[in-house]
C-alpha cells in the first residue's frame, strides 16, 4: 500500500519475546507500522538499510544496551529519536538516555496511553489512510475479532453518525461522541465505532473499553421504545422488585433483554432521581409512578 | 426611565458593570407588579412525572379561552421538594398552595380563585386533624425547613435568567469581582468552614486554597452532578431549578482560585439539567456574566458541560476528572491530590452543585452570618432527599444539627399506612443504617459518622418493619458489585465474596460463621481498597450487622425473614377461616397456583406458588385472608398434619 510506505516505521528493539511480541501487535493495531528486532546489532543493521521514524529501545539487551545503541543509531541517522523502556529504571541510567537524545523513558509495566503520547508527539498524527490495511491484515490473521468492511469506512462516513459529529477531531470529546451516536441509533455499530477510532485516532481498543464500561452504551440494536424500571434505593424499599416483575411478566423479558420484534428493551436503572414518587419506571422517556399491574399493560400497548 | 434602561439593556445586553446589573435588576423589578396574579407549576422531575406539563398546557389555554393574559402569569418553576403531592401548583401573591393538581382541576382553578379569588378546599394540604391549610409555608412539610438555598427553586423560571437576578441573583459575583481580592474570597469562604456537601466534607476553603496555590498557570473548576446515590435526587433539582444559582458560586471559586475555565459534570440519566444548564450558560454569557471580561472587571471564565456516561464510580473525583479527558471514568491513586494535578495534569478543583450553589449566599451575607447556623462542626443548612416508607416524601433543607426524628416526624410525617419505624438509612452505598434508638442524633457531619453511617450527599432513605435489613445489604452490595470498576482486588473480589454471602443468606442457606466471614472481609476491603467506593462498601454490611445482627441470626439460624421480604423464607397462607372464596385472588395469580372454587375457601399451592405476592396484594383489605407467614412454619404445619 502506497500510503503505508510513506509513514516511517517504527522499530522495537526488546529480547523478551512477550514483550516485543505484544507492542508489536499494540502498535500495529494503533495504526504504526512495526518492525522488530531482538538484539543490537540486527537493529543495527535494519537502521543502516532504512530510516525509521523511532526506535523504542529495551534498556538491558544483550550485548549493546539500549542506550549505546542509541548513540550508535543516532550516530548513523542524528534525526533518529528514540524511547527507553525499562524494568530496572534509575535516575542515572535515565539522566543519561536523556543525553543521548531520549524523547522518553518508561517504566516497565507502562501505561500504553502513555507511549502513544509520546509516539504520536515525535511521529505526529497517525495517517488515517494507513490504518484500514492493518486492519484487514489482522482481521485475516486473527479470526474471532470481527473487523467490519473497513475499505469502505475509511472512504465514506457510517449514515448512523450525526452531521455535527462529522468534523470533531478533538480527543476529550470521545465519550460526548459515543454519547450522540447512542442516542441517535440507540446502539453502537462496529462501523460507527471504527470511524471514531479513526477520526480520533484512538486505538480501538480503549474506544471498546469506554462502550463496555459505561451504562449508557449498547453494543446492540436496542427496540425502538426503552422501558427502563428504576432500582434506586427509594424505589426498592418500595417495592421495585415487584414492580420489576410486573413488566417482566407484560414483556416477556429480563433486564437487558429487548423483544424479538425490536419494539421493546427493557433495562434496570440505578436511580431515576425521582425518588418520591418510588417504584417508579419511565418508557421512552416517560415516568411512571407505581403503575399497577393494568397500568402497565395499558402503557405498553399504547406504544404499539 | 426604569424602562429606558431596559430598552438599552435589550440592544445591549452585556452587563459592563456592577452598576448595569442593579439597573437591570431595577427593570425587571419595575416591568413586574407583585400584585399581579401569579400562578407557579412545579416543572421538576417528579411534578413533570405527574404531569405537569399537560397541568401547564391546559392553564395556558383555560387562560386563554376566560381572557385573562393579562390579569394573569403563568411560570413553570424549578423543584418545590413536596414531590410527593405533584403536581404542586401555587397561585401568587396569596401564594396559595394546590396539592395533586391534575388538568381535570384547572378550569375550575381559572374560575374560582383567579377570577373569583376564592380558595378550593379539595386541593389544598390537610393535616393530621383534618385542618386544611392554605398557604404552601405553613404546610407542615415546609414550615420545620430552612430554605437558603433551595427555597428560590419556587419562584424561578430556570430558562429564564431573569427571574434569578430579580432575585438578586449575581449580585455576589458583582461584589466579587467589584470589591474583593481573589484572597478576601478565600478567607471569606474558609471562615464560613463551608464544608463539601458530596459526602466526604472537606472543607470547601481549604480545598480551594490547595488548587489556587498549586503551580502552574492553567487551572480548571468542576461542578460534580454526577449524583450517582441511588434514593438522592437534590443536585439534581438543583441545577433544573436555578441552574445559575451553581453557575454564579462556581464563577466566583473561578476568581478566587485563578481559573478560567470550568465543567459541569452531569449524570447521563438527567437530560433536563443539562438542557436546563445548557440555558443558562447561554444567557450568561449574553449577559457578559460569563466569557470574557465578566462585568466590565476583566476577569475571563466560561464553562462547558461534560455529561456522564452511566457509572457510578464516575462520580469520584479522580475517576470524573479522567472521564472529562475522555477516557474511561475510573479512579486513580490519589498520592498526588486532583487539587494539585487533575484534568490534564492540572490543578483542579471540584465541588459538588450544592456547594458551589451555597456561595454566592456567603458572599452576600457574609461567613459570620452562615456559620450562625449549624452545628460546632458543620455550618448552614443541608438538603436532603426524604424517601421510603414516610408520608412526606421530597426535598427537604434544613439547619446543620435538626435531629433526625424531627426531619423523619415533623417535616416528613412519620411512617406511612400506621407502620412501626424500624431505621433510617443516609449516605448512599457508603453509609449506613441508623436505628430508633439513635433517631435524635443530629444531622452534622461529624455525629452521622460516629453512628457508623454518614451525611453522604444527601440521601435518607426511611425504613419500616417491613424492610429486610439483610436484604437492605444485598441490595447496596450488588449495586457496589455492579458498579466496582474492578481495577484493584480488594474491591472487585471482596464485595464479589460478601455479595455471595449475602444472596446466600438471603436464599435460606446462610450457614454458621457466615456473619463472621462478612466482618473479616469488610475489614480487609476497608483498609486496602483504591478509592472511596471501596473503602466505604463494607459500611452497609457492617452497619446493619451493628445494629440488626438478630436478623441475620433469624436468616441463618431459624431459616426465617422477620420482615417477610426475603421470598425464600416466606409463603403465602390463605387463612380458611378468613377466605370468603371469592376468587379474586384466584383469578389474579399468574401461575394458576390457587385451587377452590366460588364460595369455597381457596387453597395455595405451595409447589407451584412463585411467592410473587399477587394474592397478597389483591385480597380485599376487609378481608385479609391472605398472609405472609415463614414458609419453616408452614412446611412444619403440613408435616403435622400427615
Amino acid at each position: 500500500m502506497e500510503i503505508a510506505q510513506k509513514a516511517k516505521p517504527i522499530l522495537v528493539v526488546e529480547d523478551e519475546s512477550i514483550m516485543r511480541e505484544s507492542l508489536r501487535d499494540w502498535l500495529a493495531e494503533a495504526g504504526y507500522h512495526v518492525e522488530t528486532a531482538e538484539e543490537g546489532e540486527k537493529a543495527l543493521k535494519a537502521i543502516a538499510e532504512r530510516d525509521f521514524g523511532l526506535l523504542i529501545l529495551d534498556l538491558r539487551l544483550p550485548g549493546t544496551g539500549g542506550i549505546d545503541l542509541l548513540r550508535q543509531a543516532r550516530a548513523k541517522r542524528p534525526q533518529l529519536k528514540g524511547i527507553i523502556i525499562t524494568a530496572y529504571p534509575s535516575v542515572q541510567t535515565a539522566i543519561e538516555a536523556m543525553k543521548e537524545g531520549a524523547i522518553d523513558y518508561l517504566q516497565k509495566p507502562f501505561d500504553l496511553n502513555r507511549l502513544e503520547e509520546s509516539i504520536r508527539s515525535t511521529l505526529g498524527p497517525i495517517q488515517a489512510e494507513i490504518r484500514p490495511k492493518v486492519a484487514t491484515d489482522k482481521a485475516v490473521a486473527k479470526p474471532g475479532i470481527a473487523v467490519p468492511k473497513v475499505e469502505k469506512i475509511a472512504l465514506e462516513v457510517p449514515e448512523e453518525i450525526p452531521a455535527q459529529l462529522r468534523n470533531i477531531e478533538d480527543k476529550s470529546a470521545l465519550i460526548q461522541m459515543l454519547l450522540a451516536i447512542q442516542r441517535e441509533n440507540r446502539w453502537l455499530s462496529n462501523d460507527a465505532l471504527v470511524w471514531v477510532s479513526l477520526k480520533l485516532g484512538v486505538p480501538l481498543t480503549q474506544i471498546y473499553h469506554i462502550a463496555t464500561f459505561y451504562k449508557a452504551f449498547s453494543l446492540k440494536p436496542q427496540g425502538r421504545h426503552s422501558v427502563f424500571v428504576c432500582a434506586g434505593t427509594a424505589c426498592h424499599v418500595r417495592g421495585a422488585t415487584g414492580l420489576l416483575n410486573k413488566v417482566e411478566d407484560k414483556l416477556k423479558l429480563k433486564p437487558g433483554q429487548t423483544s424479538g420484534d425490536m419494539e421493546f428493551t427493557l433495562n434496570t436503572v440505578n436511580c431515576l432521581g425521582c425518588c418520591a414518587l418510588g417504584p417508579v419506571m419511565m418508557v421512552d422517556g416517560k415516568y411512571h409512578s407505581n403503575p399497577s399491574a393494568d397500568k402497565v399493560k395499558e402503557i405498553f400497548e399504547a406504544c404499539k | 426611565m426604569a424602562n429606558l434602561v431596559a430598552a438599552d439593556l435589550q440592544t445591549r445586553t452585556r452587563l459592563s458593570g456592577p452598576s448595569d446589573l442593579a439597573e437591570l435588576r431595577k427593570a425587571i423589578l419595575s416591568r413586574r407588579d407583585p400584585s399581579k396574579l401569579c400562578v407557579t407549576i412545579c416543572s421538576g422531575t417528579g411534578c413533570h412525572a405527574y404531569g405537569s406539563e399537560e397541568v401547564y398546557g391546559s392553564f395556558v389555554s383555560e387562560i386563554q379561552k376566560k381572557g385573562l393574559q393579562k390579569k394573569v402569569e403563568i411560570r413553570r418553576t424549578g423543584c418545590h421538594g413536596f414531590c410527593e403531592r405533584g403536581t404542586v401548583v401555587v397561585v401568587f401573591p396569596e401564594e396559595i398552595c394546590y396539592l395533586h393538581v391534575k388538568p381535570d382541576d384547572i378550569p375550575e382553578i381559572v374560575a374560582t380563585t383567579l377570577t373569583e379569588g376564592k380558595v378550593i378546599e379539595r386541593l389544598l394540604y390537610e393535616d393530621q386533624d383534618g385542618q386544611k391549610v392554605v398557604h404552601e409555608g405553613d404546610i407542615p412539610f415546609y414550615k420545620h425547613q430552612s430554605r437558603i438555598v433551595f427555597g428560590n427553586n419556587r419562584f424561578i423560571d430556570p430558562k429564564n435568567i431573569e427571574d434569578y437576578i430579580a432575585l438578586g441573583g449575581y449580585s455576589a459575583l458583582a461584589k466579587v469581582l467589584s470589591e474583593m481580592t481573589p484572597r478576601s474570597v478565600l478567607d471569606e469562604v474558609k471562615k464560613a468552614n463551608l464544608r463539601g456537601r458530596g459526602g466526604g466534607g472537606f472543607p470547601a476553603g481549604i480545598k480551594w486554597e490547595t488548587t489556587r496555590n498549586a503551580p502552574g498557570d492553567i487551572k480548571y473548576v468542576i461542578v460534580n452532578a454526577d449524583e450517582g446515590d441511588p434514593g438522592a435526587y437534590m443536585d439534581r433539582s438543583l441545577l433544573e431549578g436555578n441552574p445559575h444559582s451553581v453557575l454564579e458560586g462556581l464563577t466566583i471559586g473561578a476568581y478566587a482560585i485563578g481559573s478560567h475555565e470550568g465543567f459541569v459534570y452531569v449524570r447521563q440519566e438527567y437530560p433536563l439539567a443539562v438542557e436546563n444548564t445548557m440555558i443558562a450558560l447561554e444567557q450568561a454569557r449574553k449577559y457578559g456574566l460569563l466569557g470574557k471580561n465578566i462585568l466590565g472587571s476583566g476577569f475571563d471564565f466560561d464553562v462547558k458541560i461534560h455529561r456522564g456516561a452511566g457509572a457510578f464510580v464516575s462520580g469520584e473525583s479522580s475517576a470524573l476528572m479522567t472521564a472529562i479527558e475522555g477516557k474511561v471514568g475510573e479512579p486513580r491513586p490519589k498520592y498526588i491530590r486532583t487539587a494539585v494535578s487533575g484534568i490534564w495534569d492540572r490543578p483542579s478543583n471540584l465541588n459538588n452543585v450544592e456547594t458551589w450553589a451555597t456561595v454566592p449566599l456567603i458572599i452576600n451575607k457574609g461567613a459570620d452570618w452562615f456559620s450562625g447556623i449549624g452545628t460546632k462542626g458543620s455550618k448552614g443548612t443541608k438538603i436532603f432527599s426524604l424517601v421510603g416508607k414516610v408520608n412526606n416524601t421530597g426535598l427537604v433543607e434544613v439547619p446543620m444539627g435538626m435531629p433526625l426524628r424531627d426531619i423523619i416526624y415533623k417535616i416528613g410525617g412519620g411512617i406511612r399506612d400506621g407502620k412501626k419505624f424500624k431505621a433510617v438509612q443516609t449516605g448512599g452505598p457508603s453509609g449506613g443504617v441508623i436505628p430508633e434508638r439513635l433517631l435524635d442524633t443530629p444531622v452534622d457531619f461529624d455525629e452521622l459518622t460516629k453512628t457508623g453511617s454518614m451525611m453522604g450527599s444527601g440521601g435518607m432513605i426511611v425504613m419500616d418493619d417491613t424492610t429486610c435489613m439483610v436484604d437492605v445489604a444485598r441490595y447496596f452490595l450488588n449495586f457496589l458489585s455492579d458498579e466496582s470498576c474492578g481495577k484493584c482486588v480488594p474491591c472487585r473480589e471482596g464485595i464479589h465474596k460478601m455479595l455471595k454471602i449475602l444472596n446466600r443468606i438471603c436464599a435460606g442457606e446462610g450457614r454458621k460463621g457466615d456473619i463472621e466471614l462478612l466482618e473479616e472481609i469488610a475489614v480487609v476491603v476497608q483498609t486496602s481498597a483504591l478509592c472511596a467506593l471501596g473503602t466505604t462498601s463494607a459500611n452497609p454490611v457492617l452497619s446493619t450487622l451493628k445494629y440488626f445482627r438478630d436478623e441475620y441470626e433469624a436468616h441463618i439460624n431459624e431459616k426465617r425473614c422477620p420482615a417477610g421480604v426475603c421470598k425464600a423464607l416466606i409463603a403465602y397462607y390463605i387463612q380458611p377461616d378468613k377466605c370468603k372464596g371469592c376468587m379474586i385472588c384466584l383469578r389474579n395469580c399468574p401461575v394458576g397456583a390457587i385451587s377452590g372454587g366460588k364460595r369455597e375457601v381457596h387453597l395455595i399451592q405451595q409447589n407451584k406458588c412463585t411467592k410473587c405476592g399477587t394474592c397478597f396484594e389483591v385480597c380485599p383489605s376487609r378481608f385479609g385472608a391472605v398472609t405472609k407467614t415463614p414458609a419453616v412454619q408452614l412446611a412444619k404445619a403440613a408435616e403435622h398434619k400427615h
